[in-house]
């Protein structure tokens, strides 16, 4: 019996640039919608606010100072966790579950379109004695891990290339589907290579994105005319933030973060259990290691259920309806509620042209970026 | 907003440590951090592996140069293969990292929790200052080029205006702070000092001057946090987290009565409400307010309602305040004694709840009574109170 809902959600301006807001008006105007999705007046009836947000994203030192006007949350407990966005999810959860608090809002936002050297600031997060001296564009680790994972398992390129074919096809449907196309294997297979195997293809655009979430206890969800998201289970996990001590084609706090939370949501056969997934996709190579994680297929096998379709959205076990990154592009830390959002609406029957019959449980793998192994896990259902 | 009758698990401190504060330190943010969990596991009995999560509090980035430094951190505070998380509220972050520490806690979902904040700030380049040049609305603030002492000096200048309080009189918590650290172990600016000395001191941004403010420093402080299921099996004297309350008050500072601070009322109100406080004053034994200038130390008892609104320095000047006094504030020596490595000092100030409500604060020790202590924080754009009241036995 689950005991906190997502009630409330809210996404504005999921587009590569938003010169016409500030990130507090869009983060305004994300609110707005959240709050008025469940009926709810920010004054009275919001308990505590998390943000995620980090100092170097956003051009400002001190990021939390910017964040309470634009929420309603002025002389309110708001706090800003710096982690990816989930973790941010996961600590409004544990607020509820203290007792302590009744309502908590979650947001994040990316404001991505203003960052005028962002291979640089990633960069920044590389180890500053071990590893920076490279002096590489970062996504170079993951053709590394690419190449690793594909070498490891006998995984074709081709595969790879299928993952973006899906989801870039997915996206159409997707009003959020900024980098989405009609695109085939064929022409993906083709293209010259950018950070080899990852052709330009493979890599996830940054987009701009505003989301803010509404969580509540059970029984303030019952109350609300609103349609709960329950989060039946919530994990992450870590392993070194440097790629020097980690086995690359492992990612074994993936798995402890999914371990987590499907040990906290009774989930024992993933792929029996739930419906779908919303897994990170910012490399194509990654969707195949994530959907792993997730044991919905054996280690290095996912390649074989992708290629007879089984992910597709008339799959067994559709992965990335949203179309993911790799159509809509990668909010920065916002990634993990904007697949939360998504997942929401599937499960509120409200995905328009992507809704697929019958859904009742997903889950939701965010992934902080190639210089992290910093993982978080979600089971969301629209059944208590 | 619930009060504690609705918290379900309680949760106490279990153990503490933490490193020398000191200026340019050699060792790297994650050695520091590691220094800081080490003792806190040791002094908790406790291994690294019977830890669940880890919670790490860090202010700015710029001050390492390393983006997410969370992640960074997250290694020398042993959290291989395990949740962990870095809170970051400014200033306020020490106490904040506590919170979190606390909800992880009290959520019923961890029993073993780690805690530490690190900050290595004394190597940014030219000077750590400069981190807070880029803290300002860029549009309507930065132009003016103001930074931290500016401001400081501008609320610290009203609080006195409004109040008609004497530079003579807040020198006091200078002294009082610099001489009660010469009693703890780790400080970095402890010394003997009268009020002549700090009223003679540089002036930095008028009036604002240098002994008025704590110093640029490096360190790491940590606490061990158990669920009431388990702490009895490591410890005899678990320290109860009682109650926790934070706020943030509006980005526009400029439009804020700066002479009191409301916010820090309000995060008070939070935690005095949810540990069942209903007379501060009284039944506080101690607190252990945010003090990187002295004057703060006056704004936040008086925020806290330990003093009324500019009867603050009366107290001071009748040695209440005193470590032998009826309210002894900052025994540890606050960051105007001990240090200031921004995240880490707020964490200290928890610490010190720890060791005093055990007696085990040495030479600094104050009389417990009711058992209850106060640990308290403030940053950001002079916005923000993290609040947290333990209580010892």
């Amino acid at each position: 019996m689950a005991d906190v809902a997502i009630v409330g959600i809210g996404c504005y301006a999921f587009s590569p640039t938003t010169n016409f807001v500030s990130f507090r008006e869009g983060m305004f105007e994300a609110a707005v919608r959240a709050f008025t999705d469940c009926g709810i007046d920010p004054r009275k009836d919001v308990d505590s606010f998390i943000v995620c947000e980090e100092d170097f994203w956003e051009g400002v030192s001190i990021s939390n100072e910017f964040m309470p006007d634009q929420l309603g949350a002025v002389l309110k407990p708001i706090a800003t966790v710096t982690s990816e966005s989930l973790i941010g999810l996961a600590s409004a959860y544990m607020q509820i579950k203290t007792g302590a608090f009744d309502v908590v809002v979650v947001e994040s936002h990316s404001k991505a379109s203003n960052i005028l050297t962002y291979p640089k600031i990633l960069e920044l997060a590389l180890d500053p004695l071990y590893e920076r001296h490279l002096n590489i564009h970062p996504y170079y680790l993951a053709s590394l891990e690419a190449r690793y994972y594909m070498n490891k398992y006998g995984i074709d390129y081709s595969y790879l290339a299928k993952v973006v074919e899906k989801n870039k096809n997915n996206g159409l449907l997707n009003p959020r589907g900024n980098f989405a196309s009609k695109i085939t294997y064929e022409e993906i297979i083709k293209k010259e290579k950018l950070f080899d195997p990852l052709t330009i293809y493979d890599v996830a655009n940054l987009t701009d994105g505003f989301i803010v979430l509404v969580l509540a206890s059970k029984e303030v969800a019952e109350k609300l005319d609103c349609k709960p998201i329950w989060i039946k289970g919530i994990g992450w996990s870590s392993e070194s933030s440097s790629f020097l001590f980690r086995d690359l084609a492992e990612i074994k706090s993936a798995y402890d973060a999914s371990e987590r939370a499907y040990k906290m949501a009774g989930i024992e056969n993933p792929r029996k259990q739930l419906d779908f997934a919303e897994v990170d996709d910012r490399f194509s190579y990654r969707e195949l290691m994530h959907i792993e994680a997730l044991r919905i297929c054996k280690k290095g096998e996912a390649y074989k259920d992708l290629d007879i379709g089984s992910f597709n959205r008339e799959g067994d076990f559709p992965v990335n309806i949203s179309g993911g990154y790799l159509a809509c592009g990668l909010p920065l830390d916002a990634g993990g509620i904007w697949r939360v959002y998504e997942a929401a609406l599937q499960l509120r029957g409200e995905a328009g042209n992507m809704q697929i019959k019958d859904v009742k449980n997903a889950v939701i793998l965010s992934w902080r970026g190639i210089n992290t192994s910093t993982y978080a896990t979600v089971v969301l259902s629209n059944e208590d | 907003m619930k009060t504690n009758i609705n918290i379900k698990n309680r949760v106490a401190i279990i153990g503490a440590g933490m490193t020398l504060f000191r200026r340019k330190l050699k060792e790297t943010p994650q050695e520091i951090t590691f220094e800081a969990v080490k003792m806190a596991l040791e002094s908790a009995g406790l291994e690294a592996k019977d830890i669940e999560a880890v919670v790490i509090g860090s202010a700015p980035d710029a001050f390492d140069g390393i983006h997410e430094k969370g992640e960074h951190l997250a290694d020398g505070a042993l959290a291989y293969l395990k949740p962990s998380k870095r809170v970051f509220v400014g200033g306020a972050t020490g106490v904040m990292a506590a919170i979190s520490g606390w909800w992880h806690v009290a959520s019923g979902l961890y029993d073993l929790i780690l805690v530490v904040a690190e900050e290595k700030m004394s190597d940014a380049k030219p000077h750590p200052q400069a981190v807070f040049l880029h803290i300002w609305d860029p549009i309507l603030e930065k132009p003016l080029n103001p930074n931290l002492i500016w401001i400081f000096a501008m609320e610290m200048h009203r609080y006195m205006y409004k109040y008609n309080i004497k530079k003579e009189d807040i020198a006091l918590v200078t002294v009082k702070n610099k001489k009660n650290a010469l009693d703890h172990p780790a400080a970095r600016d402890a010394m003997n000092l009268t009020v002549e000395d700090v009223l003679n001191s540089e002036v930095l941004v008028w009036p604002v001057q240098r002994l008025d403010i704590s110093s640029i420093t490096d360190g790491a402080a940590a606490i061990v946090l158990a669920s009431e299921k388990v702490a009895r099996r490591f410890t005899d004297s678990p320290v109860w987290i009682e109650g926790v309350g934070w706020a943030l008050d509006s980005t526009h500072w400029t439009c804020r009565e700066l002479a009191y601070p409301l916010y820090l009322e309000y995060a008070g109100n939070m935690a005095y409400k949810m540990a069942g406080i209903e007379n501060p004053r009284k039944q506080l034994d101690f607190a252990e307010v945010y003090d990187p200038f002295n004057y703060k130390e006056l704004h936040h008892m008086e925020g806290l309602k330990l003093a009324d609104k500019g009867k603050a320095p009366e107290l001071t000047r009748e040695g209440i305040t005193q470590r032998d006094g009826d309210l002894p504030i900052c025994p540890s020596g606050g960051l105007l004694g001990v240090g200031n490595p921004i995240a880490a000092a707020g964490l200290m100030k928890v610490c010190e709840l720890f060791w005093q409500l055990r007696y085990e604060a040495g030479k600094r020790q104050v009389k417990i009574k009711n058992g209850y202590a106060l640990a308290q924080a403030w940053g950001d754009l002079m916005q923000v109170s993290t609040v947290l009241i333990a209580k010892g036995g």
